[in-house]
């Protein structure tokens, strides 16, 4: 079997040792100190630096890394905006305002804080078509998973699919949800182990940061490629004003605020902190090592597109669909070209390591989801608690079984899930709107709540479908872009038309989810002011602010 | 008020820091990196000049003992009599007391206005 990669024998050692250990925190946490360990994870009782880096860790999966390494050789610096407009503003906003609500509430899930604030349809609707887009995302995972297995180590698609299908589901039902969390940081400082050397030794092979900057501008894509704004080519809006515009509200509103603040995988991990401070720190935390990552993933990308010869040949060619190579294998390629044998299994590790527990974070709020707000809500209410658990452990199976058959499809059709993937983002754009309006406003109604939902999600996938058979015209990330702005918008003009026609819910069964309703005492810490200044969210939300405007001034 | 006496409710959470399994993985895996580096081809051709097995291998061992040492100075501590969740959906409820003790409380001020 031709491999893109020569992998020597010794290769494995490193992928031996973690595997080994992440299986080994699973036995751990289940044999010797299982009261503590449940206690310590479940029991709301992280410190906030280890939620932090979870936080991180839970997006750092194989969408992240590929996809950015492959932007980044596609596109060059413009692909920064994922990170310094796309995410660290949404992660401050969840960390300093929603966090107290979510934290306050003590709801379990994000699907369990709809349904207190807005009654079993709107909870339905979320509780839906989040685990049907945690499925098809693990599926997704799984498949990309597998191609990179292939390219590295030769094995056929189905033996990778299920071997790795099978490692996942070990370390989920072996170490229970409990482990995740610590097996998440332990994966992000293997990531970092991995991905640094890299791109310090890629530099190193160009000449340093100056030859590479006169390489990039001396790309296909010239000065475009070295200055993030107006990223014209990422927007899809040849117009700067447009494209900065739809950057910043598109992609740095609407799409990434609904990502970060309602997606449950993210939101669970500063669920797990132990106060209400730590978890406001969670997020906050999490943005710093959040803006270096494009240092360790954009840049290799790009890297790889000034240095491999076959991926500067097909940046050259724009990047033809008929070729062999893909923009998603230009990390592997320049692991291939720059890396010895021992660094190079390392950096498999690395990889490998992502897209697991990517997968991983998938099926276990997967499972939570199914079981405690589909099964226990809807189906069967009043069971043990072994019941729920038995039933959790099957969710397992049956959902890693039908992300093996999802991959197999993806395998066939992997447009289409480009296309599912990008569908599943406009999810959240009016769930966004849902949420925050909620929050703030007490008059906002349960049928506004699933009429909001509902209409602005239809009206995404309208738009997406319209931009799909080109009936209104945008390249790049310009449609999706557009698609979850209108969905935003609609989804707050359905919720407050609707609110007028109907009857809101009594002030005293919103105490906790909406702003004004909720005692001071619940949102903040009261011991908050104790604490020196790096540890409150307040005045660090603000440093990672200003080095977030440091970054963009020095990339701008 | 949280009773800080060590023999009743408090615990170490001993080996089972994430710490420790940091400095285990980083650690393993940078001296396997060393004996590469010693054993294997370093390939200077490929890294334009750079024992990348060497350095790589010296930085992992290095952080491994960084995060080894930093568990032992600083452990976690279980506080065990605290019950894991408070009553819920009680109005005002104060928030329930820190259980994990780390380097992220403020250190000799536990007693104040409590």
């Amino acid at each position: 079997m031709d491999t893109i990669i020569d992998v020597a024998w010794y290769d494995y050692v490193p992928l031996v040792i973690y595997f080994t250990l992440v299986l080994g925190i699973g036995f751990l946490g289940r044999r010797h100190v299982s009261n503590a360990i449940d206690f310590l994870l479940s029991g709301r009782s992280l410190p906030a630096w280890i939620t932090g880096l979870a936080f991180v860790s839970a997006n750092l999966g194989a969408v992240e890394i590929m996809g950015m390494s492959a932007n980044g050789a596609q596109l060059g610096i413009p692909t920064v905006h994922y990170f310094w407009v796309g995410a660290i503003p949404a992660m401050l906003f969840l960390g300093l305002v929603m966090m107290p609500f979510y934290y306050g509430s003590r709801v379990r899930s994000v699907p369990e804080f709809m349904l207190k604030r807005f009654g079993p349809a709107a909870h339905l609707v979320n509780a839906l078509s989040f685990a049907l887009a945690q499925l098809l995302i693990a599926g997704v995972n799984l498949y990309l998973l597998g191609t990179i297995v292939n390219a590295m180590l030769g094995w056929p698609m189905w033996v990778t699919l299920i071997i790795a299908a099978a490692i996942v589901l070990s370390y989920i039902t072996l170490g229970g949800l409990s482990a995740a969390i610590y097996n998440e940081v332990l994966q992000f400082f293997v990531i970092v182990a991995a991905l640094l050397p890299l791109t310090i030794i890629g530099l190193n092979r160009i000449g340093g940061w100056s030859a590479f900057e006169e390489k990039v501008l001396a790309g296909p894509g010239g000065s475009q490629q070295w200055s993030s704004w107006p990223g014209s080519d990422l927007s899809g809006f040849t117009n700067p004003v447009l494209s900065v515009v739809g950057i910043v509200f598109g992609l740095g509103f609407v799409l990434s605020f609904g990502y970060w603040t309602t997606n449950f995988v993210e939101v669970q991990r500063a669920m797990a902190s132990n106060s209400i401070r730590a978890s406001r720190m969670t997020p906050i935390i999490g943005t710093f090592p959040k803006m270096f990552v494009p240092f360790i993933v954009i840049i290799p990308g790009m890297i790889a597109a000034v240095l491999v010869p076959e991926i500067v040949a097909y940046k050259e060619a724009g990047g033809p669909s008929d070729s062999t190579i893909t923009w998603n294998q230009a990390l592997i390629y320049l692991m291939r070209d720059v890396l010895p044998n021992g660094l190079l299994g390392l950096a498999i590790t690395g990889l490998l390591a992502a897209f697991m527990a990517g997968m991983a974070a998938n099926v276990s709020a997967f499972n939570t989801v199914f079981t405690y707000d589909i099964w226990q809500r809807y189906v069967q209410q009043d069971k043990a608690d072994h019941y729920y658990l038995n039933l959790g452990r099957i969710a397992t199976v049956v959902a890693t079984v039908i992300a093996i058959f999802t991959a197999l499809i993806a395998s066939g059709f992997s447009n289409l899930m480009d296309y599912l993937q990008t569908l599943f983002g406009f999810f959240n754009a009016p769930l966004f709107a849902t949420f925050i309006l909620g929050m703030f406003w007490k008059r906002m109604t349960a049928a506004a709540g699933w009429s909001g939902l509902v209409f602005g999600t239809l009206s995404a996938v309208v738009v997406f479908i319209f931009s799909r058979t080109g009936a209104i015209d945008l390249g790049g990330q310009g449609a999706a872009f557009l698609a979850a702005s209108v969905a935003f918008v609609v989804d707050i003009i359905v919720s407050v038309v609707v609110t007028q026609f109907t009857a809101p819910k009594p002030e005293k069964d919103l105490v906790g989810f909406v702003y004004s309703l909720t005692p001071k005492e619940r949102r903040t810490d009261p011991e908050a002011s104790r604490h020196p200044w790096y540890q409150r969210p307040l005045p660090m939300a603000g440093v990672s602010l200003g080095l977030v405007i440091v970054l963009n001034l020095l990339f701008g | 008020m949280v009773s800080r006496d060590p023999a009743s409710t408090r615990r170490t959470v001993g080996a089972f820091d994430v710490r420790f399994f940091i400095a285990i993985a980083l650690g393993l895996i940078g001296v396997f990196l060393l004996i590469c580096a010693v054993l294997a081809d370093p390939e200077l051709a490929k890294t334009g000049g750079i024992h990348a097995n060497l350095w790589t291998g010296v930085a992992l061992v290095v952080a491994a003992i960084v995060f080894a040492v930093w568990a032992r100075l600083r452990p976690m501590y279980v506080d065990t009599s605290a019950a894991p969740e408070a009553p819920p959906q009680k109005v005002g409820a104060p928030e329930p007391e820190l259980i994990v003790h780390d380097d992220d409380e403020p250190r000799g001020r536990t007693d104040t206005g409590r």
